[in-house]
């Protein structure tokens, strides 16, 4: 069993474990955390970009142009030394809300299109259909719309959920402790690349599988009625 | 004015960086659309062996962060010894970025040939022509103009990629503007504001013509 | 079988489609019509004739530029009238169904009953039961739309429209999207309900269902009523050229 050692040296893995685990750990908190809110400004986004309001529809398109057209990295740089600027708060964000709030709002202008999609795929029929029988604006998006849309928009979210927990690696450039930090510190503890990346890249499999199965189900429960 | 003599000093810096920028993200999308495009197609008429195999190249690297590619490939792969893996920066960054890229455009090959009608390979076929016949001659030109749209998407995900290489020492654009902060520290904000801005100056009109493209195309969804 | 009480009344009414760009298109030109209590009116007309801008129009879905359309003594295009209200009394059978599509065929008609008329489940149920097997799909009301044939979808639509106890029914086009063999069956179904007494609008290209069940036949083109009459008036003796030529052209 030597040759393992040699490549891949499991017993030092192993003194790391509480490393390994504070860092899956923070990273799932750090995704939650921005998931939440990144569901909440897609939500927004998505109907201010329906609306028929031109000045809401233009701030909308503007925001998610602003960040497809930028790396997550300079977001997460921009808003973390930016923040200190702004008047609202009187201390320093710290980097864990910095790069939360970063990724929440990168995460956010991706989900804002594919709830918009996701609205607009419910087709006119649909509507007219709820109108033929009389249900009222509120009634029809209740019933009618909303249950739809939900049905297409959980799929690619889910989808891009997993991005968003890949993409949480880089609050680590601001020195935010978490999975990818983790395999930095075995690094800088033991000069052992192998060891410390090869598990970060396992962990992140692991975390990428469960999604994926996690995808499957929902994609089996929620569409198993429609074609 | 403050302000603009600060940015008259680090301008120059920045474009420096943002010409590394342009030119990592050129090399990749070259590279990786052809690694990408043979793995695509190998994947859907390669046998049960090639597929699977291509189905966890994929997988794999889906389902791990940019970052730690980069970091297995400059950091890890030099451990092996062996010496054509011990990369300098600039091709570990391009190597990387490419395998990244790649997962993308096979997977939008894919989603392309599904997408041409099944009519048509079948109408093929009914002339006499073999399957790699009908792939070559029928399918593929038609896939083809489908692809074209969302590779702008892709084009712009390598260029917001680049901006990780900065990690290992590449001095593109976000190390460009990471000196310059260092240089002027009380203007962190000025500085990755224009950062941001340059970035914008480069995708934004790539995703524009993306999306007239698709217009004139049609096109196949860019994966998450 | 019908009455002189007219329930639907069109007056002048007139709409035009402004698209950019484009010459506009008058999809409606004074358009003067009525419908009595149990009257079957059958319009029929070639495509883009304005007979399905017509009856959208009869339950709001297609706003009108001028001219009045009242319904069982509402007006419809007077600004005030809630027009949700108004199309619970209007029920509306689709060329492409329009089923909910996250409903079962039983759920597509017990939800509308539920949310607009605010009636019990049970209640609901039993009305929708009976009515599933009023339109002969009594086993298919666990179904969802996608696992049902286009005509079977029709039935559970035409059930779901009878369900709120309609006071005038419009039919867009019903059998066009559907299987030859399946066309047969839903026109079946909308002869018994016109021998009922259903006050029925039926939009159609079918000549032998105008002809059987039509109390009255409207012939529409470019917008306009070019003739209006008996069915026997009016493909057995047509007054205008107009009219002659379309029907030798669909016969």
């Amino acid at each position: 069993m030597d040759w393992i050692v040699e490549v891949y040296n499991y017993r030092v893995v192993a003194q790391f474990i509480p490393e390994f685990t504070r860092g899956i750990a923070a990273t799932i908190w750090i995704s939650l955390l921005s998931l939440i809110m990144a569901l909440i400004i897609g939500t927004f986004v998505a109907i201010m970009r329906l609306s028929a309001n031109p000045v809401l529809w233009r701030i909308a398109a503007g925001y998610v142009q602003a960040i497809r057209s930028t790396p997550l990295l300079i977001q997460i740089y921009v808003i973390y030394f930016s923040i200190p600027a702004l008047p609202l708060l009187d201390r320093r964000l710290d980097e864990l809300e910095g790069g939360i709030i970063a990724l929440g709002l990168n995460a956010g202008a991706y989900m804002s299109e594919i709830i918009r999609a996701g609205i607009e795929s419910v087709s006119r029929g649909q509507v007219e259909g709820a109108q033929s029988v009389g249900m009222t604006y509120m009634q029809r998006m209740r019933y009618v719309v909303l249950p739809q849309a939900f049905a297409n928009v959980v799929p690619p979210l889910l989808g891009q959920t997993s991005v968003l927990i890949k993409d949480s690696s880089l609050v680590s450039f601001i020195g935010v402790f978490e999975l990818f930090g983790a395999g930095l510190v075995v690094l800088s503890d033991r000069l052992m690349p192998n060891e410390a990346f090869m598990t970060v890249a396992f962990c992140y499999l692991v975390i990428y599988w469960v999604m994926l199965m996690f995808s499957n189900f929902a994609q089996r429960r929620l569409g198993g009625a429609r074609r | 004015m403050n302000e603009i003599k600060i940015l008259e000093a680090v301008m120059p810096f920045l474009l420096e960086g943002l010409w590394m920028t342009f030119k990592i993200s050129l090399i990749t999308i070259l590279c990786g659309s052809v690694l990408g495009f043979v793995v695509g197609i190998l994947r859907m008429v390669g046998g049960w062996a090639i597929s699977t195999t291509l189905g966890l190249y994929i997988h794999a690297l889906r389902g791990t962060p940019f970052l730690v590619h980069l970091y297995i490939i400059y950091f890890v792969l030099p451990t092996t010894g062996i010496s054509w893996l011990q990369l300098e920066a600039f091709p570990a960054a391009v190597i990387a970025l490419s395998l990244y890229t790649s997962t993308y455009v096979a997977e939008i090959v894919r989603a392309a040939i599904e997408a041409v009608p099944r009519g048509q390979s079948e109408a093929a076929r009914s002339t006499g022509m073999t399957y790699l016949q009908s792939m070559w001659y029928i399918v593929l030109p038609q896939a083809l103009k489908l692809m074209i749209p969302p590779m702008g998407g892709i084009y712009v995900i390598i260029i917001k990629g680049t901006s990780i290489v900065s990690v290992i020492g590449i001095a593109e654009l976000v190390r460009a503007g990471e000196h310059a902060t260092q240089r002027h520290p009380k203007e962190l904000m000025l500085i990755y504001g224009m950062t941001a801005l340059l970035y914008f100056a480069y995708c934004y009109p790539v995703l524009r013509l993306a999306r007239w493209a698709e217009t004139k195309f049609g096109s196949v969804r860019l994966p998450s | 079988m019908a009455s002189k009480t007219p329930i639907v009344v069109v007056k002048d009414v007139c709409k035009t489609f402004k698209i950019p760009g484009r010459p506009p298109i008058h999809a409606l030109r004074n358009v003067t019509n009525h419908v009595n209590k149990g009257e079957v009116l059958v319009v029929i007309g070639p495509s883009g004739s304005g007979k399905s801008t017509f009856l959208r129009a009869l339950n709001g879905l297609e706003p009108v530029d001028s001219g009045s359309i009242t319904i069982d003594d509402v007006e419809l295009t007077a600004p005030k009238t809630d027009l949700n209200k108004l199309r619970q009394g209007v029920g509306m059978v689709f060329q492409h169904f329009n089923l909910f599509e996250h409903k079962t065929a039983l759920e597509n008609i017990t939800m509308p009953q539920m949310v607009v008329l605010k009636r019990s489940k049970d209640e609901a149920d039993e009305i929708g039961n009976k009515l599933l097997d009023r339109v002969g799909i009594g086993d298919r009301g666990d179904n969802y739309p996608s696992e049902l044939s286009g005509g079977q979808q029709q039935r559970v639509a035409i059930a779901r429209s009878l369900a709120m106890t309609p006071k005038v029914m419009l039919f867009d086009e019903a059998t066009s999207a559907l299987d030859p063999e399946t066309v047969g069956g839903v026109l079946d179904l909308m002869k018994e309900l016109a021998a009922d007494g259903t006050t029925m609008v039926v939009v159609t290209h079918e000549m032998g269902f105008a002809r059987e069940a039509g109390d009255r036949v409207t012939f529409m083109d470019e917008g306009e009523i070019v003739e209006d009459g008996t069915p026997n008036a009016v493909f057995d003796n047509p007054q205008h050229e107009r009219t002659k030529l379309f029907l030798s052209q669909i016969i």
